[in-house]
């Protein structure tokens, strides 16, 4: 679990860049993993990209969890401990690249 | 800091109104002007609110309502202002908080007006309008006010982004949000930066204790007796939430604030008030009667419910005789009918059992066209009008299917209540600027949305007549009402199927020179579809 300004997340994504809508796919599958394990708070941090920017992608990607609570912000330092992955549109999928 | 409120909350018009003192009337700001010049729509649908010695509203929506009774429960300086009074408030404010049921006329009806007439709803227009003064005030005068928007239709600002920059909304909520609310203030007072979106979760609601309870009296003596609904239909997204009863010191403590503003009539709100106290979905005399008599004692002019189910209904008086009981009660004392909101959703028991399989619960979902006809029967005797719905177009849906609910319709005719056709819209369409053009309506439907026209016209002259807008302060409305039913009901004897299609086909080429933005659909259409697909 991390925590951000007194909030707790089970786990923070931070994507960088902005994913195209159709790999809104490659998020929900890692959402799922996670959420099998009992996780259904999230933490989406945007960097290098505005929210606007990415609404579509955003857009696929929440609303096809609605049990789950999640928290969209642009950019801002890392949630202060847990589960934390960076994902990166590689022009075929997003990837986890750390 | 300020004069005013730091936390400014607030809503355009065409919901920050009483209606003229008749919910019913506000379905009329979810379409356009039709018949009417569009400034006296608007006085017909939404007037402007008295305010009390304060300078504040005294009726508000109930869900700004309870906004405003968080932050303050939370020690926040925080108001429900009225949406004239915005600049001067927002000029000086940390914040501009605003909810809604439809920001954008993207959920039925308004949808569905929008694409019939091919005309903007009025609902719409003057939300546009209101956020646009909202942003200029930040714009000019306040450039650190946060503007945050939830509410119901928050999803809709995710298909919208570029209303999100021009209206400048830093944040949006989207779930049920007094906690949410209480922890953005707490991070716009520190300074912190906002998260642009925030979502709750089902299991992150607010537990019975910690639902706050209102300050300021509520639009039409609403209140809240339930959350949550325990009948899983797959085109709904309550029922994801845990179902909590309100308990009646909570409700009273409310009821104490409505009355002290001279309110005496108002709506118990649930999705399904007959469940209140409920042993699974048996409705239970004594919380019932209790609520009831509650409520009685402090709406003495009336008492309504905002939903109930029709499967409930038939519970209730085939197991106690409840309905009559209820009817009695209210119905003995002055108030002349009572009406509430329902769904029909289709009369194919084979679509029943597909989409909304628990909703004649506890009765097998093949005899669902049974139970609303029981049902709609029962409702008649006792003076209760169901205002209903009907979804067009469900996934998976068959002509067949709509031949069953055209039969269903043909069942109903007898009963007192007005019936409304919903489009549904598959979401893959949606995601399209030209999605209404994929919008295809058959035959069937065609004659199913004359089917329930002409049903709701008749059947809203008798209500008129019979029951509402009663007194002389009525007359110039209930002449006005009259004036555009008789219209309408001529109007809806000339017309035929082929010239519904005719008439949509002319409102899709409209719609396509002027609709500005990517439309959406919310996740409830794309949960049904999988579950159909599926």
């Amino acid at each position: 679990m991390g925590t951000l300004q007194g909030t707790t997340y089970d786990a923070e994504m931070v994507i960088d860049g902005c994913p195209p809508a159709e790999s809104s796919h490659d998020f929900t599958a890692l959402v799922s993993r996670w959420a099998a394990r009992g996780a259904y708070r999230f933490l989406i941090t945007l960097r290098n990209s505005r929210f606007t920017d990415c609404q579509d992608f955003l857009r696929e990607a929440l609303q096809s969890f609605l049990f789950a609570s999640f928290t969209v912000r642009e950019g801002g330092s890392p949630a202060s401990s847990g589960a934390r992955v960076i994902l990166r549109w590689n022009g075929g999928s997003l990837e986890v690249v750390e | 800091m300020t004069a005013g409120p730091e936390f400014v909350i607030s809503v355009d018009r065409t919901m920050m109104t009483t209606h003229h003192d008749r919910e019913f009337i506000g379905f009329m700001t979810t379409g356009p002007s039709v018949l009417l010049p569009e400034r006296l729509w608007m006085w017909l649908s939404a007037p402007k609110v008295r305010k009390g010695p304060d300078g504040l509203p005294k009726f508000a929506p109930y869900g700004l309502r309870k906004i405003e009774a968080a932050l303050q429960d939370a020690g926040y300086s925080a108001a429900v202002v009225d949406p004239d009074d915005v600049p001067r408030y927002a000029g000086s404010a940390r914040a501009f908080l605003i909810g809604h049921h439809d920001y954008f006329a993207f959920n039925p009806p308004s949808s569905e007006w929008w694409l019939v007439t091919g005309r903007e709803p009025v609902n719409r227009k003057s939300l546009l309008k209101f956020m646009s003064t909202v942003a200029g005030v930040k714009r000019t005068r306040n450039p650190g006010l946060k503007i945050i928007a939830g509410g119901p239709a928050a999803w809709q600002w995710l298909y919208v982004p570029h209303y999100v920059d021009e209206f400048m909304v830093d944040t949006i909520v989207d779930g049920e949000s007094e906690k949410a609310a209480v922890e953005l203030a707490g991070m716009i007072v520190d300074g912190a930066d906002l998260p642009r979106y925030m979502s709750v979760a089902p299991r992150d609601s607010p537990k019975l204790d910690e639902i706050n309870r209102i300050k300021g009296a509520s639009v039409n003596g609403l209140i809240e007796i339930m959350r949550g609904c325990p009948r899983g239909c797959k085109f709904c997204n309550v029922t994801l939430r845990p179902l909590r009863n309100i308990p009646l010191d909570h409700i009273e403590e409310e009821l104490r604030v409505n009355r002290a503003a001279g309110i005496r009539a108002g709506i118990l709100h649930s999705e399904d008030a007959l469940l209140y106290g409920a042993d699974g979905i048996h409705p239970r005399p004594e919380p019932l009667i209790k609520l009831h008599e509650l409520a009685m004692r402090y709406y003495d002019k009336s008492v309504t419910w905002s939903h109930a189910s029709l499967a409930a209904v038939v519970a209730a008086e085939r197991e106690n005789g409840l309905i009559r009981r209820i009817s009695e009660m209210m119905l003995g004392n002055g108030q002349q009918y009572m009406g509430f909101q329902t769904g029909i959703e289709t009369g194919s028991p084979r679509l029943a059992r597909v989409v909304m399989p628990a909703k004649a619960s506890p009765y097998p979902a093949e005899s669902w066209p049974d139970i609303v006809e029981e049902a709609f029967s029962i409702l008649h005797e006792n003076r209760m009008v169901p205002a209903a719905t009907l979804i067009i177009g469900l996934p998976g849906e068959t002509p067949d299917d709509t031949v069953k609910t055209l039969e269903l319709m043909d069942r109903l005719k007898p009963y007192r209540s007005m019936i409304v056709p919903m489009f549904f819209v598959p979401m893959g369409v949606l995601r399209r600027e030209d999605w209404f053009r994929s919008v295809s309506l058959n035959r069937e439907h065609a004659e199913l949305m004359l089917a329930t026209m002409r049903h709701s016209v008749r059947w809203a002259r008798d209500i008129v007549k019979s029951f509402y807008l009663k007194g002389a302060t009525a007359a110039p409305m209930r002449a006005l009402v009259l004036y555009f039913l008789d219209r309408a009901a001529r109007f809806s004897e000339g017309l035929t199927p082929e010239r519904i299609l005719d008439y949509i086909e002319e409102a899709k080429e409209r719609m396509s020179s002027e609709r500005p933005e990517e439309p959406l659909l919310n996740p409830i259409r794309r949960r049904l579809e999988a579950a159909i697909q599926g």
